[in-house]
């Protein structure tokens, strides 16, 4: 029996908000609170929503989808903060990302089909007021529908210093990594604005790909 | 398509680089007291708790402070500086958080504390 992806009017929405996931900006919040992130590149659409139990793990639904495969992900997805090191001028993190779900894709051969899927992934970052840094990887696993491993690395910088409620704005350049892309390596230079509790980022590929992510704390 | 991509990305920036340097929205201050807190007010016949915090570079990130902080009814205001990396509490009158609460309550918060000092009543 065929099942109707759930995800075709999520996505649709994602797809219209110009959602985007990734480089995650802190997956974890304070005890209560709730992160909403969306992304896009040139080769999915994401949206994930999560809720902070402790101040080192949220978990929360996770919805992708791969455009050129034509299949999508749901899974729960659990963020760790394993370690973290707060200094006088700087901070770093080290985060651990893994969901469990279902992957759906109606691409021939799959036919309509639903299949387990699950993904891990680690992430650290470092930044003081001036510099940022971050890398990220991740290896998802779609039984017969997808397998693929991803890496990205970031550098950014602040070109002014604002204080506690100013816009703030840093220049970022994302270096991605997926070896069975046909694109393996992509250079992404980004621009970073964040006030509030939102986060928006936008970056054009030098595949000619627009990204564009936003984040929210509520 | 390429171009439409490359005049977005430089739109995007443009406007970045025009809000570039907005007049900062970080309270003035009177000797150690400042004349507003950005979350609530200033109680100024409470007690004001200055806390230095490490880890205190990201405004994003730091939004987590105000908000474990002003969920608390004894808590008046907040003020959060990541120039001076410290947060200023002030308290209802007659109210008081101990240090191993506020230890707890910056360390939820995702930060450590590397500094406490009170003043009484400042008016």
């Amino acid at each position: 029996m065929t099942t109707q992806p759930i995800t075709s009017g999520v996505l649709s929405l994602c797809l219209m908000l110009g959602i985007v996931l990734p480089a995650q900006a802190r997956p974890i919040s304070y005890p209560g609170g709730w992160t909403f992130m969306t992304m896009n590149d040139g080769e999915q659409n994401m949206f994930h929503l999560n809720y902070t139990f402790t101040p080192a793990l949220s978990l929360g639904y996770n919805a992708e989808y791969w455009r050129e495969d034509k299949f999508q992900v749901h899974s729960l997805q659990a963020n760790n903060l394993l370690k973290r090191w707060n200094n006088p001028g700087s901070q770093a993190n080290l985060y651990l990302q893994s969901g469990i779900g279902a992957a759906y894709s109606d691409k021939a051969p799959h036919d309509a089909d639903w299949q387990p899927a699950a993904y891990i992934g680690m992430a650290a970052d470092w930044e003081n007021r001036r510099f940022y840094t971050a890398y990220e990887n991740r290896y998802l696993w779609a039984d017969d529908i997808h397998d693929s491993f991803m890496q990205k690395a970031r550098i950014g910088v602040a070109p002014y210093v604002g204080d506690y409620g100013d816009l703030h704005t840093w220049v970022i350049l994302q270096v991605s990594h997926t070896p069975k892309a046909q694109e393996e390596i992509t250079f992404t230079p980004t621009l970073r604005l964040f006030k509030g509790d939102h986060l928006a980022e936008a970056g054009v590929s030098n595949h000619g790909d627009v990204t564009f992510n936003w984040t929210i704390r509520f | 398509m390429k171009k439409l991509h490359v005049n977005v990305f430089y739109t995007f920036a443009l406007i970045a680089l025009l809000l570039g340097t907005p007049p900062s929205a970080h309270a003035s201050h009177t000797a150690d007291v400042p004349e507003k807190m950005q979350a609530g007010h200033v109680n100024q016949t409470g007690t004001l708790i200055e806390i230095g915090v490490n880890g205190l570079v990201c405004d994003f990130c730091a939004r987590t402070l105000e908000k474990i902080f002003m969920k608390r009814s004894d808590v008046a205001g907040i003020d959060v500086s990541l120039d001076e990396s410290r947060i200023l509490i002030s308290m209802q009158n007659g109210k008081d958080i101990e240090d191993a609460e506020l230890n707890k309550l910056v360390t939820d918060a995702g930060y450590n504390i590397s500094a406490i000092t009170r003043k009484e009543g400042h008016v």
